[in-house]
């Protein structure tokens, strides 16, 4: 049994990537947001370098990134590379 | 009056009209109104800047907008009236504004040191992206503010 894990895309990950989401398919038992982030990193090499520099969010507030924290395929979650605003 | 009644935050395409949001936080008890207005420069280290082009995660730039205005309105000697935030969204050419935001006070102390705070802790925090175009036809490129490494969010209000 898998969850299915909808991930927003932002700025520069979306721009390599070359879409707005991606679906991510992780085991129930390892639904976290480390095992999210390496498995990212598997499946898309190319943005390695820019995830090492951004955070995630889930339902729209940071998660700090020494916390693995349990995720279900309802949260929304995203990608937030470094901001740049103002 | 409520936080939110005190708060007014736009994230959205639209050029800044600077006499509307200064009427927002107009207030009869407020002596100051302090402003940041952030602006796109002709030029990045020598080389020649046409336009920037903003993107945003809206519902959480919202949010986390809101969190800042809220930290405002709880601290500075609660001596804050009203704060406006509005950020623009897509291209921004130069001389053109992509940040205004303004806030009253009784006194002119807090409501310059809450701008200061304000505008600081919107480059570090808040899920905006900003693209640079260049005049000499160059690759853009996606920029990250030096405040938002994410590791370090220690802004405080004074």
């Amino acid at each position: 049994m898998s969850n299915q894990l909808k991930v927003l895309l932002f700025a520069k990950v979306k721009e390599v990537l070359g879409k707005d989401s991606i679906t991510i398919d992780l085991p129930i038992d390892k639904s976290t947001s480390f095992n999210l982030i390496q498995k990212l990193k598997d499946i898309y090499p190319q943005i390695t370098s820019i995830l090492e520099v951004s955070l995630l969010a889930i339902n729209q507030e940071y998660i700090s990134s020494d916390q693995d924290i349990a995720i279900c395929p309802s949260d929304e979650i995203a990608i937030i590379p470094p901001v740049s605003g103002g | 009056m409520t936080d939110e009644s005190r708060i007014k935050i736009e994230v959205n395409e639209n050029i800044i009209d600077l006499n509307y949001w200064y009427k927002i936080v107009s207030d009869d008890s407020s002596g100051a109104t302090s402003s940041f207005l952030g602006t796109t420069r002709n030029e990045f280290k020598g080389k020649g800047v046409e336009r920037l082009e903003y993107e945003t995660y809206k519902p959480m730039a919202i949010k986390e907008i809101e969190k800042i205005c809220k930290t405002i309105l709880n601290g500075f000697e609660g001596d804050i009236k009203k704060i406006g935030v509005v950020h623009r969204i897509g291209n921004v050419p130069v001389g053109e504004s992509s940040i205004l935001i303004v806030i009253s006070s009784g006194h002119r102390k807090s409501s310059l040191e809450a701008v200061h705070y304000a505008i600081d802790t919107i480059k570090s925090t808040v899920p905006i992206w900003k693209k640079e175009f260049y005049t000499d036809g160059s690759e853009n490129q996606w920029k990250g503010n030096c405040e938002s490494c994410h590791f370090n969010n220690n802004n405080h209000p004074h």
